[in-house]
C-alpha cells in the first residue's frame, strides 16, 4: 500500500515515493535524526529529551508537535518514508533511532511476525482510554499489544456527479464502457485487486487462486477503460480538474476535493469497501521508548486528536475528539458513517505468501 | 566548351615569357577578394600554363593562399573571374571543380586507412572497383608508400602523412593540383628530399602544379615561373632565374635572396645605363630596366655574389671589414661604408689566398651590369 | 626502484585511493550485495536468507517479465533513436552554426538539469492535463472544441524520456563535432564530395565516438526508468525498472528483485558491448 498523504505538497510526496521510497533507501540504515540511541530501553533511568519520529510526510497538524514539546520539553525529529514497503525495509535493514512509527494496518502485522516492533506499556497510555471500541482489537493486532490507532479512513470512488449523475452505489461504475478513458484506479496492488475481488462478492483478503484468476479477468477486461493507474494524491486533480470522471480514492483525497466543490461526490460502493488504519508503533531498539509512549499518549488525548483529524481530512478513531471534529468535514458525504456502511467496511490484511501473487496479477494487468 | 585560350602575350613584367602557344590552364582575370573591409587579393591577372610548376610565393598575408582556394572553389572572388581548363568556375561547387588540392595540414581522413583515404575520390566519381585498386596501388606507388594501404593515418609519420595527400589529389588526374605548403610542417632535411621528389612527380605526371609557398628557396628549387605577392597584389610573375637576376622592384629583391640597396637622385640616363648619386656623395653606375628619367629619386640592387675585393669596376667602394662568416663553400663578409651602411658580400672559398680580416679597410667592386635600378 | 619512481608510485596511490574507496564503497560493495541477494531467499514479511537459490533468475523467464524486458529495451532503443534524430541535427547545428552563440546554445541544453527531473516531469503532466496548457492552447487556437488525450498514453511516457534525456545525446555529440577539423570538410569537397556525401563520408563517421557516447548515456538510463512511466504513463506502461521497484516494494520479493537488477544489469551490457562492436565495425569499414 502506498500512502495516506492527502495535502498538496505533491512534489514533495512524490519526491518520498518515486526517490527516496526507491530500491535505495533499503540501503542506508542510519535515520536522518541527531536522536543518537542513548541505550535507554526500558531502563529506568532518565532518556534524554528527545524523540524521533518516522512518519508519511504531511501527516501532523502544525499544533500537534510544537504543543508536545511544550508540555514535555522533548524536542521532536520526524523523518519520512514513503511507502509502508520502505519503513519495513528499513527497520529490517536494521535501522534503529526511531522511537514512533506509523504503520499501516496489514504492516502492522507483518512487523509483529518480523518482530521489529515492541510491545507496548499501556500503563504509560492513560489515553489510550479515548480510543473508540470499533477500531480496537482488529485482526492485525487483536490485542492492541503492540499498536494503537492513529487515523483511519476508506477507499472509494470520488465522481463528478454534475457530470455523470448519481452513482448506483456500487462497484460496476469502474467497470462500465461508458466511462471510458474517463476512469482512474488506484496503484495500488491490494486495493484495485480489492475493488475487483468486492465487486465479484469476494474478500479483499481472499487467498483463492480461483477468485484471484477471476479478479485478475476482471481488471484485464477493465484495463482499456482506464486513463491510467495512480495514486490518490494524483487521483484528486485529476477528478477536480475533469481530465477524469471517475476516480479510485483514499478517503482522505476525496474530502479535501469536496470540500469547496459541490458538483463532486464520494461513496463507499456495495457489498464492500476497505476500511484502513494507519497505526502508532514503537520499533524494537528504540533510543526513547518512555518519551515515545508520551507521544502516543499526546496523540490520543482528545484535542490533540481532532486537530489532527481537522488538518488530515482523514477519520479520527478517537472517540473523546469525534466532538470537536470540524461540523463541515463531518458532515461531507462518507466521512460520518452509519452503522450499516461501517458493518460492510473490510480491513485489508497481510496475505503472507500470496502477497507476491497478488503483485503479480496487478502487473500482469498493467501490462496487458 | 568554350575556345582554349592561348597566350599571345607576356604576363606583366615577366622578364623571361613562357613558352608562347602553351594552353593556359588556370586564367585569373581582375581577380578581387575582399573579407569585410580587408583587401586579401587586389586586381590580380595571371595565366597559368598547362604543365607548369607555378608558384605563388610571399610572406604569410601576402593573399595566396585565398588565390588558392578561389582557384579551389573555397571562397569565390568578389570581383573578377576564374577559368579553369578553359571554363568559367564561378558558382561552381569545389567538388565538381576539375583541381585538387594537398592541404597544408595534409587533412587525411583519420577514420580511413591509406587505400581508403586515396580511394575517396574515385569512389565519390563512382569509377568501377577494379580501377579503383588499380590506380590507388599506382598512386601509392608513385609516392613511395606502397605497403602502407592498411596503415590508418595515425600510424604514419608526417613525410608520410604528406605523401597519402599528395597520391590522394593526383589519383583523380585533376587538370590542376592546388598546393598549400604541403611541405611547411615537415623538418628541414625531409622538406629539401621531397621538393625534388614533388619536382620529379610534376614533371612524370605533367599535371598543372599551383604550390603556394613563403619560402623563396623552395619556390626557387622547384618553380617553372613563380608569382612574388605581397599585401594582394602580384609584383611579379617570373621565372626563378629571371626573378633572382632581374627583381623588378625592392620588395621582389629584397624577398628573393639577400641583396644590397642603395637610394640616390639620378643624375644620368644612358641608354639603360643610369648614374645615381647617393646622399652621401657616392656615385653608383647601374642598369636600367625601365624608361626612368634624370632626376628623380630611384633604389638600385646589387647581389652579395656580385661584388668581389679590388677596385676593377664601374662601382668601387672603399669599406672597413667588419665581420667574417665562414660558410663551407663559400665566406659570408660584412662591411661597413663609411657612411654606416652596411655591405654584405659573398667570396667563393676556391682559392688558396685567405680573404680579408676583420677590422681590415678594403675596396669592393661591382659592375653596372650586376647593378639593377628598381621599381616601386 | 629509485627514489624517484617510488615518490611518484606514493602519489599515484594517494590520488586513486579516495576514488577507488569511494567507487568500492558505494558502487562495489552495493553491486556485491544486490548479487548476493539475487540468489537468496525472501522471507514472506520482506527481508532475505542468504543462499544459493537460481531459482530467482530462471523466474525471470516468466513470459509476462520476458515481455516487460523486451518492452523496456524497445521503449529504451525508440528514446534513444529519437533523441538521436533530434540531437544530432541540433548539435550540428549548434557546433557548426552557433557561432558566437556556441557556448549560451549549450548552456541553454544544459538548463534543464538545474530543476530535478521529477519537478520537470510533473510539469509535463500540468501541461499535458485536460484543464493543461496544452489543450488550452489548442482549443484557444479553434484546433479542437473539446480537451484531447495527450497525457497517460505511451506516447507521453515517450515524449517525457526523449525530454529527459536529450541532454544526454546532445553535450557528447557537440563534444564530439566540437572537435571536428573542418578543413576535413574542405578535403572532401576538394575530393569530389557533394554536401551530403561529405557529412555521411566524413562529418558522421568521425563524429561516432559522439553518437556511441551520447547512446550509452540515453539507453543506459532509459532502461532503468520509472518514474516517468508512473507521472506521464499512468502506470500503464510497466518497464523494468517499475518491476524493480515493486519488487523491492509491495511484493517484498527482494531477491526476485536483485535478480532482475542484475539480469537487466547484464542485458544492458550485452546490448551495449554488441552496439559499440557493430557501430565500431562501421566506423571502421570506410565506405
Amino acid at each position: 500500500m502506498q500512502r495516506r498523504v492527502s495535502r498538496g505538497r505533491f512534489l514533495k510526496t512524490l519526491g518520498a515515493a518515486g526517490i527516496a521510497g526507491s530500491t535505495l533507501s533499503i540501503l542506508s540504515c542510519q535515520p536522518n535524526t541527531n536522536a543518537a540511541g542513548g541505550g535507554g530501553g526500558g531502563g529506568g533511568g532518565p532518556e534524554e529529551k528527545e524523540l524521533a519520529l518516522y512518519n508519511w510526510s504531511d501527516y501532523v497538524a502544525k499544533s500537534t508537535i510544537p504543543s508536545f514539546e511544550e508540555k514535555t520539553g522533548i524536542q521532536v525529529t520526524q523523518d519520512f518514508y514513503g511507502s509502508n514497503e520502505d519503513l519495513l525495509g528499513k527497520l529490517q535493514a536494521g535501522a534503529t533511532g526511531y522511537d514512533v512509527i506509523v504503520p499501516s494496518d496489514y504492516m502492522v502485522a507483518v512487523m509483529i511476525k518480523s518482530d521489529v516492533v515492541q510491545k507496548l506499556d499501556k500503563s504509560k497510555i492513560p489515553n489510550a482510554k479515548n480510543v473508540g471500541e470499533d477500531y480496537l482489537g482488529l485482526s492485525y493486532d487483536p490485542n492492541n499489544e503492540y499498536s494503537l490507532p492513529y487515523q483511519w479512513g476508506t477507499t472509494g470512488i470520488l465522481y463528478n456527479r454534475k457530470e455523470v449523475g448519481e452513482l448506483d452505489g456500487t462497484w460496476d461504475p469502474l467497470w462500465d464502457p461508458e466511462f471510458e478513458g474517463q476512469i482512474a484506479m488506484l496503484s495500488d496492488s491490494r486495493e484495485t485487486l480489492g475493488a475487483a475481488l468486492y465487486r465479484l462478492g469476494y474478500s479483499v483478503n481472499t487467498k483463492d487462486d480461483d477468485e484471484l484468476a477471476e479478479a485478475e479477468a476482471s481488471l484485464k477486461d477493465q484495463q482499456p477503460l482506464l486513463r491510467g493507474y495512480f495514486i490518490s494524491t494524483e487521483v484528486r486533480p485529476l477528478v477536480q480538474n475533469g481530465d477524469v470522471q471517475l476516480g479510485h480514492v483514499y478517503s482522505g483525497d476525496a474530502f479535501l476535493a469536496l470540500a469547496g466543490n459541490e458538483d463532486l461526490d464520494y461513496i463507499i460502493p456495495k457489498p464492500r469497501a476497505s476500511r484502513w488504519t494507519d497505526n502508532m508503533c514503537i520499533p524494537n531498539g528504540a533510543p526513547h521508548p518512555d518519551n515515545a509512549h508520551k507521544f502516543i499518549n499526546h496523540i490520543l488525548d482528545a484535542g490533540v486528536g481532532a486537530k489532527l483529524s481537522n488538518y488530515t481530512y482523514y477519520n479520527t478513531p478517537n472517540a473523546a475528539a469525534l466532538p470537536k471534529i470540524n461540523p463541515a468535514l463531518k458532515n461531507l458525504p462518507g466521512y460520518t458513517l452509519t452503522p450499516e456502511i461501517f458493518e460492510r467496511l473490510e480491513v485489508i490484511e497481510d496475505v503472507g505468501a500470496k502477497t507476491r501473487k497478488y503483485e503479480r496479477i496487478f502487473t500482469e494487468v498493467r501490462s496487458a | 566548351m568554350q575556345e582554349r585560350k592561348t597566350t599571345e602575350h607576356s604576363p606583366t613584367a615577366s622578364g623571361a615569357g613562357p613558352d608562347t602557344g602553351r594552353e593556359v590552364a588556370v586564367e585569373l582575370t581582375g581577380v578581387t577578394k575582399r573579407f569585410g573591409e580587408f583587401v586579401a587579393v587586389e586586381d590580380l591577372s595571371l595565366d597559368i600554363y598547362e604543365g607548369e610548376f607555378f608558384s605563388l610565393l610571399g610572406p604569410s598575408g601576402c593573399g595566396k593562399t585565398t588565390t588558392l582556394r578561389m582557384i579551389a572553389g573555397f571562397d569565390e572572388p568578389t570581383e573578377g573571374n576564374i577559368s579553369v581548363a578553359g571554363e568559367q568556375v564561378r558558382g561552381v561547387p569545389p567538388y565538381r571543380r576539375p583541381v585538387n588540392t594537398v592541404f597544408q595540414s595534409y587533412a587525411i581522413f583519420p577514420h580511413l586507412n591509406v587505400f581508403d583515404n586515396v580511394a575517396f575520390g574515385l569512389r565519390r566519381a563512382g569509377v568501377q572497383k577494379d580501377e579503383i585498386r588499380q590506380r590507388v596501388t599506382d598512386a601509392c606507388e608513385m609516392v613511395q608508400l606502397a605497403g602502407f594501404e592498411k596503415r590508418r593515418p595515425n600510424m604514419l609519420s608526417g613525410g608520410q602523412q604528406q605523401r597519402v595527400a599528395l597520391a590522394r589529389a593526383l589519383v583523380n588526374r585533376p587538370k590542376v593540383l592546388l598546393l598549400d605548403e604541403p611541405l611547411g610542417a615537415l623538418d628541414l632535411k625531409l622538406r629539401k628530399e621531397l621538393q625534388l621528389e614533388l619536382r620529379t612527380l610534376q614533371h612524370e605526371v605533367g599535371i598543372t602544379f599551383v604550390y603556394v609557398t613563403h619560402d623563396q628557396e623552395e619556390a626557387l628549387t622547384m618553380s617553372d615561373r613563380i608569382a612574388v605577392m605581397d599585401s594582394g597584389v602580384v609584383r611579379q610573375v617570373a621565372d626563378p632565374a629571371t626573378l633572382y637576376e632581374f627583381p623588378h622592384d625592392r620588395f621582389v629583391a629584397g624577398f628573393i635572396g639577400q641583396t644590397n640597396m642603395f637610394s640616390g637622385r639620378v643624375e644620368a640616363v644612358e641608354g639603360d645605363r643610369v648614374t645615381l648619386r647617393t646622399s652621401d656623395g657616392e656615385k653608383i653606375e647601374a642598369k636600367g630596366q625601365e624608361a626612368i628619367e634624370a632626376n628623380s629619386e630611384a633604389h638600385v640592387a646589387v647581389r652579395p655574389e656580385k661584388i668581389r675585393f679590388g677596385g676593377d669596376g664601374d662601382n668601387v667602394l672603399s669599406v672597413t671589414i667588419e665581420q667574417v662568416v665562414y660558410l663551407g663553400v663559400s665566406t659570408q663578409y660584412i662591411a661597413v661604408r663609411p657612411d654606416g651602411e652596411k655591405i654584405v658580400l659573398y667570396q667563393q672559398n676556391s682559392h688558396d689566398t685567405a680573404g680579408p680580416a676583420e677590422g681590415e679597410r678594403v675596396s669592393v667592386a661591382w659592375d653596372a651590369a650586376n647593378c639593377l635600378v628598381l621599381g616601386g | 626502484m629509485g627514489g624517484k619512481g617510488r615518490g611518484w608510485t606514493l602519489r599515484l596511490v594517494g590520488l586513486l585511493t579516495p576514488i577507488t574507496v569511494w567507487l568500492g564503497l558505494f558502487f562495489l560493495v552495493p553491486l556485491l550485495l544486490i548479487l548476493a541477494y539475487s540468489f537468496g531467499k525472501s522471507g514472506v514479511y520482506g527481508g532475505i536468507t542468504l543462499g544459493f537459490n537460481p531459482g530467482n533468475y530462471l523466474k525471470v523467464f516468466d513470459p509476462l517479465y520476458l515481455e516487460i524486458i523486451i518492452r523496456t529495451f524497445v521503449i529504451a532503443a525508440l528514446t534513444t533513436l529519437i533523441c538521436f534524430a533530434l540531437g544530432y541535427p541540433l548539435a550540428y547545428f549548434i557546433t557548426f552554426k552557433g557561432r558566437r552563440w556556441r557556448n549560451a546554445l549549450i548552456l541553454l541544453v544544459m538548463v534543464p538539469f538545474w530543476t530535478s527531473l521529477l519537478i520537470r516531469a510533473y510539469s509535463w503532466v500540468v501541461i499535458l492535463s485536460g484543464n493543461g496548457i496544452a489543450n488550452k492552447t489548442l482549443q484557444f487556437l479553434g484546433i479542437t472544441d473539446a480537451p484531447v488525450t495527450l497525457i497517460f498514453t505511451s506516447q507521453a511516457v515517450l515524449m517525457g524520456m526523449v525530454y529527459s534525456y536529450l541532454p544526454f545525446m546532445i553535450l557528447p555529440l557537440y563534444a564530439s563535432l566540437e572537435k571536428f577539423d573542418t578543413r576535413l570538410k574542405e578535403a572532401a569537397k576538394d575530393l569530389g564530395a557533394s554536401r551530403w556525401e561529405t557529412f555521411w563520408r566524413v562529418t558522421f563517421p568521425l563524429s561516432m565516438p559522439g553518437v556511441i557516447a551520447g547512446s550509452i548515456l540515453v539507453f543506459i538510463p532509459s532502461a532503468g526508468e520509472f518514474v516517468i512511466p508512473q507521472l506521464l504513463g499512468g502506470s500503464r506502461t510497466v518497464m523494468t525498472g517499475s518491476l524493480i521497484q515493486s519488487q523491492f516494494g509491495s511484493a517484498r520479493d527482494w531477491a526476485f528483485g536483485s535478480a532482475l537488477s542484475i539480469m537487466l544489469a547484464a542485458l544492458l551490457l550485452a546490448a551495449i558491448l554488441f552496439y559499440v562492436r557493430r557501430v565500431g565495425a562501421d566506423k571502421l569499414e570506410g565506405v
